[in-house]
């Protein structure tokens, strides 16, 4: 049964346009160009700081310290911050692409099946952003981790610190420079295998890819959970390394998914403005809405879980966080903490409610920026408090560098999407989703 | 329509037809019990008596007849509250949230897991109200009365008070639910019915049901509200209980992964117990065509899930316990997993975290026997969860002159054994005087149908794509 509806469907590849190219290139040369006028402005403004800060000394104490402006964060920390989020962000982004991949064969779903090779062109940044997201942290990591300052788990230096030394079983380089980055080669893998099936399963037919693949999965999805909250923990958390909160690697699940389910909804609008999967329609194009909508709201669940019982206990070692991010640090990142929720929740929340808001196109690509921008500022409340606590700001260098890293993401997807067919064709629920109607 | 894959398992086996539908889960109301429903009953209604004796004389003698002492302030009666309370949300799980994932194996199994869901709530009740002492006034205290009526105000800052908010909506909105999807059913029972008094009391129950297109539209725009309402619900009510202890400063109980975590639990007991009493169901009552093996593996597929997200979370929380530094943190954990109660945390480990890996291997997860089994496990293993989490963080308190140990008294035992009584019962009932198996939407499932559409479905021209 069903066999002969397959011969409906005729293969078809994706090809960049030139003027999707072009505008591309231009868009990343644009991020270029700002980024580097940021860092100019980020050099101005810290010296300007540091200035200002020796002039403080010196009329205090009459004696000018060569190195006062070296203390404090500078500009090269700045830089990293930034790289460190932009880096982090796209890299979970193109995790959602092989969890997505990975959930639908566990969960039986065909729907969404139709869409499998745009979660597979995601999935491909994995190596690109792997290799970007290591040097980040291999060249910036004594700029962003206040655990890695020399003599910090030094019981005789005077640079110690006991809590930290107390994590030194975790926050070390073996956790630091080889379990961590292994741990998102072995997604890389995973996401090959899925792949490489996927276009065997192309030519050669029959279920047993999807079989293997449906196995495939369930050992993925129990090494992604341990190995994303590892990940999490390693790189992001330690950026405030006296603090920890159970649900933080949840907390960063929760951004990657929603966000990768963001990033999925607006190139699958993009292919289909190009003529591409034209059996993609509001059905699929409603439920990728829903699936913004719904993990929009998992990540308010979560963010409430962290900050209502954080706020309830009043613990001095954890309010500290949320203390640095309100009145704390000057109270510099107090608007962008309540717009946060405003970004990351009410407005998606509301703007996705209906039903015609999750069909229409403009509407999807308009309330998928939000939550994207939101998502950034997300990540850089969680990052720049640590790094820079009440020295950052937003300038140039914030503006440029996430229009780059978006830039050159989106390219590398696609890139990667012209790869192979624009939708599995022999996958065994391809029917499903070709004919996916709900019902009123 | 949609198209469904051939290679997808059939919901309904056996060829069955729409009036098969009808007769066979019909049968059980319209025939005289067997002995063996005879034999179940009444040892149900044993176990319910003691629970009687047992809050008769723990209201009139006093707390004092538990185990409970100055440290540990609440033991036996929490953790079978949450226990309790955590198989409550299989039911609704299923309803409302697989229903928004349109999963449709949910439809032979959403009415007697929902019906689970509120006589586990009733059972949940009975500990917090009892744990108040004086039962006859406590459920006064419990609301928000000012204090010109002679309770104290409420203090809205509690957990425990917002448990009585969530719980009694989710048993409200549970219940609405679960009677709403049982009308059309309740109809076709009236309209079968043989004798007076039957068909007295079916079209009492059925509500005027005419099966009109109008009131079927209407029946599903409510079902609809109605999903919509309890998913939020059925989250909401283990985040609060997890609440209950997340928002205190005891080492152990304040973490931040609380209530996902709970909630993940929860969904875990409560599958446990779905599969605990539906193997028993699909036997004793034949309906194995619809409660079929490839709903016993979903099932078991949802408990792997929910089994290792709550292994993820055990482990994260040893993690961070140590990440932290904090040392009461440390000690709390320690003291779980090698202090005087470190056969509790292993039964836990093992039951919860390790034995549910087994269903890793297909061929257990569709043996019946073995599922039968394992759901028992999961049952002890959650229920060693919450005596984990509740008696390990308090009987060793701040202070070491205060630790003390705690153990159940045949009383409280008595309460807990008591509480199955009543939930059986409850199920007996439920058993033999509504039908089990949601018949009006198991018809729309049935194999014959999907051919159909697929017929249509060629027909269609808009399929070719280029």
């Amino acid at each position: 049964m069903g066999h002969s509806h397959t011969v409906h469907l005729t293969e078809e590849r994706y090809s960049m346009t030139s003027k999707t190219r072009n505008i591309l290139f231009g868009v990343l040369a644009l991020g270029l160009i700002l980024t580097i006028i940021g860092i100019f402005q980020a050099q101005g403004a810290a010296h300007h700081e540091a200035a200002e800060h020796s002039a403080l000394v010196s009329t205090e104490t009459g004696v000018v310290s060569a190195d006062a402006a070296h203390h404090g964060p500078t500009w090269v920390s700045r830089l990293w911050a930034n790289l460190l989020l932009n880096g982090w962000y796209t890299l979970i982004i193109a995790m959602a692409g092989t969890f997505f991949i990975a959930v639908n064969y566990a969960a039986n779903a065909g729907w969404a099946t139709g869409l499998k090779r745009i979660s597979e062109a995601m999935g491909h940044y994995l190596p690109v952003g792997l290799v970007i997201f290591l040097l980040i942290v291999f060249l910036g990591g004594d700029s962003l981790y206040h655990w890695r300052a020399d003599g910090i788990m030094d019981e005789n230096s005077p640079n110690f610190d006991s809590i930290i030394a107390s994590k030194g079983w975790f926050l070390n380089s073996a956790f630091y420079y080889v379990v961590a980055p292994l741990l998102v080669v072995v997604f890389y893998l995973f996401h090959r295998n899925f792949t490489n099936m996927s276009i065997r399963e192309d030519k050669e037919g029959g279920v047993g890819f999807f079989k293997r693949s449906v196995a495939f999965s369930g050992a993925f999805l129990f090494l992604f959970a341990f190995g994303f909250s590892i990940l999490s923990w390693e790189y992001i958390m330690s950026v405030d390394p006296h603090w920890f909160s159970t649900i933080y690697a949840i907390y960063n699940f929760a951004i990657s998914f929603v966000c990768g389910m963001t990033v999925m909804t607006m190139i699958t609008l993009f292919l289909k403005s190009q003529g591409y999967l034209s059996f993609i329609n509001g059905e699929h194009i409603h439920d990728l809405g829903k699936f913004m909508f719904a993990f929009t709201i998992f990540w308010t669940y979560i963010w409430l879980a962290q900050y209502l019982l954080i706020w309830y206990a009043d613990m001095p070692e954890e309010t500290v966080y949320y203390y640095m991010r309100l009145d704390g640090n000057e109270g510099i990142y107090q608007f962008q903490f309540w717009a946060n929720l405003f970004l990351c929740f009410f407005i998606p929340f509301l703007a996705l409610m209906t039903r015609n808001a999750k069909r229409n196109p403009m509407w999807l690509y308009l309330v998928g920026s939000i939550i994207l921008i939101g998502h950034w500022n997300d990540l850089y409340l969680m990052i720049m408090p640590g790094v820079m606590q009440e020295h950052a700001s937003i300038g140039l260098l914030e503006i440029g560098m996430p229009i780059f890293f978006g830039a050159l993401f989106v390219f590398i997807v696609l890139k990667a999407f012209e790869k192979a067919p624009t939708f599995p064709l022999k996958h065994p629920y391809l029917e499903e989703s070709v004919h996916h109607d709900v019902g009123p | 329509m949609s198209y469904e894959s051939p290679i997808r398992e059939p919901l309904v086996t056996g060829g069955r037809t729409a009036s098969d539908v009808t007769a066979e889960i019909c049968r059980p109301l319209e025939n005289k019990p067997s002995k063996l429903w005879w034999l179940g009953f009444t040892l149900s209604i044993v176990c319910l008596t003691i629970l009687v004796y047992t809050l008769v004389r723990s209201s009139f003698e006093g707390l004092g007849l538990w185990g409970i002492n100055k440290t540990v302030g609440w033991a036996w009666d929490i953790t079978n509250f949450v226990f309790w309370v955590g198989i409550g949300h299989a039911g609704t799980l299923i309803s409302a949230i697989l229903l928004l994932f349109r999963q449709k194996w949910r439809m032979s199994i959403n009415r007697s897991a929902e019906a689970m869901t509120i006589f586990a709530v009733f059972c949940a009740a009975i500990f917090p109200l009892f744990h108040m002492g004086r039962v006859w006034i406590g459920p006064v205290w419990a609301l928000p009365l000012p204090n010109a009526l002679g309770s104290l105000w409420v203090n809205f800052n509690s957990p425990l008070l917002w448990d009585v908010f969530a719980i009694s909506t989710y048993l409200s909105v549970s219940l609405l639910f679960w009677y709403l999807g049982m009308v059309p059913d309740l109809a076709t029972i009236r309209d079968r019915a043989a004798t007076p008094i039957r068909k007295f009391v079916y079209r009492f129950l059925s509500m005027g049901w005419d099966g009109s297109t109008r009131t079927w539209a209407r029946y599903e725009v409510v079902s609809l509200i109605l999903a919509g309402i309890s998913t939020p619900l059925v989250l909401s009510v283990h985040t609060i209980v997890s609440m209950d202890f997340a928002t205190s400063v005891i080492p152990g109980w304040h973490t931040t992964i609380f209530p996902p975590y709970f909630v993940a639990g929860a969904i875990f007991s409560g599958f446990g117990m779905v599969l605990t009493l539906l193997i028993i169901a699909r036997k004793v009552m034949g309906y194995e065509n619809y409660i079929t093996i490839g709903h016993l593996d979903a099932m078991c597929r949802v408990i792997l899930l929910t089994g290792s997200m709550v292994g993820l979370a055990y482990i994260t929380e040893f993690f961070i316990a140590w990440y932290s530094g904090v040392q009461y943190e440390r000690y709390a954990f320690l003291n779980r997993m090698a202090g005087p109660y470190w056969w509790a945390y292993w039964s836990m480990m093992t039951c919860n975290v390790i034995s549910p890996q087994l269903f890793w291997v297909k061929k257990w997860r569709r043996n019946p026997n073995f599922i039968f089994v394992m759901s028992i496990i999961v049952n002890i293993g959650m229920w060693f969860e919450r005596f984990v989490i509740i008696v390990t963080s308090l009987h060793r308190d701040y202070l070491p002159s205060s630790w003390v140990m705690y153990s159940p008294t045949l009383i409280e035992i008595g309460i807990f054994v008591g509480t199955f009584g009543l939930f059986f019962t409850c199920f007996f009932l439920f058993a033999k005087f509504l039908p089990v198996i949601n018949m009006a939407e198991v018809k729309s499932i049935l194999p014959g149908k999907a051919h159909s559409h697929e017929a249509e479905e060629v027909k269609q021209p808009d399929l070719v794509t280029q």
